[in-house]
């Protein structure tokens, strides 16, 4: 009983955090805008007021999907690397060169490109997991570092391997029709990779959940020197976090790029894999709420882009959202008088109806 | 009653838990006084303290002191009221002096400069004073675990404290230290202080204070004049029944050795040698058990058996297989279970369900899934059956760990360590901060695996405790066995004390008789 009311709570805590993000964004918008009242309108309608737009939100979703099931692993693990953004950029670059160099039939070519991917992004994951799992390095720090590298590498491979030098940009050659990924729906980009995404989703919650694997992983994450004192090996599970979300990631590079784009024309990483934490963290870590909490983001990602583009708003408003919410998630002493206030009347009511209770030193 | 110095009337606190600490108690102490406050764990007697001493906050009640109603948000509002407080875990800077910890945030300044030779010179002052042998100049990490205590009061008293606070202050303590603490204590209340003394030791009360409270889930169960009660009406108030004094088991039948430790020495992380040259052997059927004052190596021997620690020399062996090299898991598959001291950082992962908790060390195993997945089913058959066993009170396996009472917690660890089928028990600390009912249990349980052709190493501060379920005992001081007693049983405390002092030592001849050829 009172375990619900807890989660209930947990839940109404992550919506009213959005709900104060958004709120503060609106004041910034009454403070510097001309229309404010234009302006806010089209932040919370645009995004459903055309068919397109409402594409845009689901192919939004799509790699922050996949980014968010990666930082799900990692943070389970209570793991805080930044690969996933890496990995997802290694995945897209990777898939790349591997399609412009391969014939294969349509859909093997991009399910085998999306694999490739997957293991290029896992690969990425290898570099901070060890030397965490080793000599106990930062992972933040060192795949922050890592990610710089990752990059430029991307880059060089881009400007020496597959540029396309008849193209008008820095991009490569045309990725072959075989490659790409279907389209969904009509007069929008949704494509084949939602399903995909979904399939993930599914797959990665029940690893977490229902294997052995996923349990040392949440053990380690909620006490390591407990999982040692248990046998799991935790030199393992450090390693084995960064290497599964980085192949997430990077099967989201590759699914981006073949779902969205003609050519890899990217010379940084699009920052899908930060997104990915901010979607972790409002679905608390479960895989399972993943896509919601992927689908409310790129929804006020949308809204943010059409109010920038009809009002005098940036679209810069969308980090401030982002960052309040990630901040007051992630203080545990905001509403935590609340929650104590649940839990004595939870407490006082099990007393009442006689139940036994538990004491503590 | 009128001259009562302090009264705490209708305490009601509650944990972020949901746990109902203390339900509606009344408490009062008199000037002068040392006054007993008894319960087993989780009764709610530190809970209470700490609401004293400002660090809870009580949901419900008042507290009055001389007849007026204070109120006490923190600390330092406490002290201010001259409330002190000697903590169970304490609560000194390691790396700072003697002196430094006790003027701690009110040193005495010349100049906006810390007045360092003042601050000695006071120090020396008050602790001659109040009689206490201590040396202001030295590192509170060089000094052992009694001085720390008398540091941490000296530093009450120094804040003028008049009522003083000692939650469970002999549990660290020799036989020899806690006499010297009750001298102390009675030369306090001479000068008019008054003690609350936290404590679940019959003996100890009944030697040294005036009137008890007693307290139990949560609730008093009254405060009575000592003298007119009896071992027998106390334990009675606190348990609801008698208990039963003893360990009942049968004469050990031991027979071929399974864990044997040779030449066993280690340093410490800050490389001081904690372990030198130990050698022992404990056989199937046999519970071995380790005296000792705490920090003579008794938790680097436990680490290194059980695979926490690895900068060891020397060789320890599960039926003639070396486990020095090998994963903890494949020391768990050799039959190597462990009951650690820490519970929380160790035993329990408090986030994690009861059920989770009770499978961790079975992951390679059928029973509770099949190859890499995880079967719920198999799962919940597996712990109801645990649960029901091992009597752990919980509303079912799906229950967070936290939620537990620390007796409760240890049955889940226990019930973990012994559903592991093993052949090796290491032991240490098994009953610590665990009710009578529930040690009870737990003893009977380490005696039950012996019987079932277990071999077990018992390391407990609870010199009781070992002697009663130990067949042979061996004292630990410095790193090295000092003695070695074929039948526990028949040891003297006093004598015991003088061996985990130091004071006295076997010959090497007597000590070897710790390895069975």
């Amino acid at each position: 009983m009172l375990k619900r009311k807890e989660a209930v709570f947990m839940a109404l805590r992550t919506l009213i955090v959005v709900a104060i993000a958004i709120i503060i964004v609106f004041v910034i918008i009454i403070l510097v805008s001309d229309e404010p009242m234009e302006a806010i309108r089209q932040f919370i309608t645009g995004p459903l007021s055309t068919r397109r737009r409402m594409g845009n939100v689901v192919e939004a979703m799509i790699p922050l999907t996949f980014t968010g099931l990666a930082a799900c692993i990692m943070f389970q693990a209570k793991q805080f690397s930044l690969i996933g953004d890496g990995a997802f950029f290694t995945g897209a670059m990777t898939a790349a060169v591997f399609t412009l160099n391969t014939k294969l039939p349509a859909g093997l070519h991009s399910m085998a490109a999306i694999l490739l991917s997957g293991i290029a992004g896992a690969v990425c994951g290898v570099l901070p997991g060890y030397l965490k799992a080793k000599w106990n390095t930062n992972e933040f720090v060192v795949s922050m570092m890592f990610n710089s590298i990752l990059v430029y590498f991307g880059v060089f491979v881009l400007l020496n391997i597959i540029r396309d030098p008849n193209s008008g940009f820095l991009a490569s050659h045309i990725i072959p029709e075989t490659a790409k990924l279907g389209k969904l729906a009509e007069k929008t980009n949704i494509h084949f990779g939602l399903i995909i995404s979904l399939v993930m989703t599914f797959f990665v919650y029940a690893f977490l959940y229902k294997t052995k694997w996923g349990f040392s992983i949440r053990m380690v994450g909620i006490n390591p020197r407990f999982s040692k004192h248990s046998g799991i090996n935790t030199f393992i599970v450090v390693l084995m976090c960064q290497v599964l979300g980085g192949f997430v990631a990077g099967m989201g590079g590759s699914v981006e790029l073949l779902g969205m784009y003609d050519r890899f024309q990217w010379q940084d990483t699009p920052g899908f894999g930060f997104d990915g934490m901010t979607v972790a963290i409002l679905a608390g870590n479960n895989p399972a709420l993943v896509p919601i909490g992927a689908l409310f983001l790129a929804y006020i990602r949308v809204g943010t882009d059409v109010m920038a583009r009809t009002s005098n708003v940036p679209n810069e408003a969308i980090y401030i959202i982002q960052g309040i919410v990630m901040i007051l998630i992630t203080a545990n002493a905001f509403l935590s008088n609340w929650r104590h206030r649940i839990v004595v009347s939870g407490a006082k009511k099990i007393e009442e109806d006689g139940g036994a209770h538990e004491s503590v030193v | 009653m009128s001259d009562e110095l302090l009264i705490m009337k209708g305490i009601t606190k509650i944990y972020p838990n949901g746990i109902i600490a203390n339900n509606h108690v009344d408490f009062s102490v008199k000037e002068g006084e040392i006054h007993a406050l008894m319960g087993e764990n989780g009764a709610g007697k530190s809970t209470l303290m700490n609401i004293l001493f400002g660090e809870l906050q009580a949901e419900e009640g008042d507290i009055y002191l001389k007849g007026e109603k204070i109120k006490i948000t923190s600390p330092t509002e406490a002290i201010a009221y001259g409330i002190g407080m000697v903590h169970q875990h304490f609560m000194l800077v390691p790396s700072l002096t003697v002196a430094e910890n006790i003027f701690l945030g009110m040193e005495p300044r010349k100049r906006g400069l810390i007045d360092r030779r003042k601050m000695l010179d006071k120090t020396k002052e008050i602790a001659q004073k109040y009689n206490f042998d201590i040396d202001p100049m030295s590192k509170v990490s060089d000094i052992p675990v009694g001085m720390k205590q008398k540091i941490e009061i000296l530093k009450s008293l120094a804040r003028s404290a008049r009522i003083l606070v000692l939650d469970e202050p002999t549990a660290v303590l020799t036989p020899q230290e806690t006499d010297e603490l009750f001298n102390e204590l009675r030369l306090f209340k001479e000068s008019g202080h008054t003690i609350i003394f936290i404590s679940h030791k019959l003996k100890e009360i009944k030697k040294i204070c005036d009137r008890i409270t007693i307290m139990k889930n949560g609730v008093s169960m009254g405060t009575y004049e000592l003298q007119e009660m009896d071992e027998k009406d106390i334990s009675r108030l606190m348990v609801g029944r008698d208990i039963v004094s003893g360990i009942q088991k049968e004469a050990a039948k031991p027979g071929k050795v399974v864990l044997r430790v040779e030449e066993l020495t280690c340093s410490n992380d800050e490389g001081k040698q904690t372990l030198n040259r130990m050698s022992f052997t404990i056989r199937t059927g046999e519970i071995l058990g380790i005296a000792g004052v705490e920090g003579n190596g008794q938790l680097e021997l436990v680490e290194c058996i059980t695979g926490l620690r690895d900068n060891f020399h020397g060789k320890i062996l599960i039926d003639d297989k070396e486990i020095n090299r090998i994963s903890i898991k494949n020391a768990r598959r050799l039959g190597l279970s462990h009951i650690p001291e820490d519970r929380m950082t160790f035993g329990i992962a408090s986030d994690a369900s009861v059920a989770e908790n009770l499978i961790s060390d079975k992951l390679g195993e059928q029973r509770i899934g099949i190859g890499p997945f995880l079967s719920q089913r198999k799962i919940e058959d597996f712990t109801d059956k645990l649960i029901k066993n091992f009597q752990i009170k919980c509303s079912s396996g799906k229950q967070p760990a936290r939620m537990l009472s620390g007796g409760n917690m240890q049955k889940v660890v226990i019930a973990r360590e012994f559903s592991g089928n093993p052949r090796v028990m290491i032991a240490n600390q098994p009953s610590r901060g665990v009710d009578v009912g529930a040690t009870e249990f737990i003893h009977k349980k380490l005696v039950q695996i012996r019987d079932q052709g277990a071999a077990v190493l018992l390391v407990s501060a609870d010199l009781n405790e070992v002697i009663e379920l130990s067949d042979s005992l061996i004292v630990m001081y410095g790193g090295e066995i000092v003695a070695y007693f074929k039948a526990a049983k028949k040891i003297n405390e006093e004598e015991l004390g003088y061996f985990m002092l130091g004071l006295k030592k076997q010959s090497q001849e007597e000590v070897r008789g710790a390895i069975y050829a």
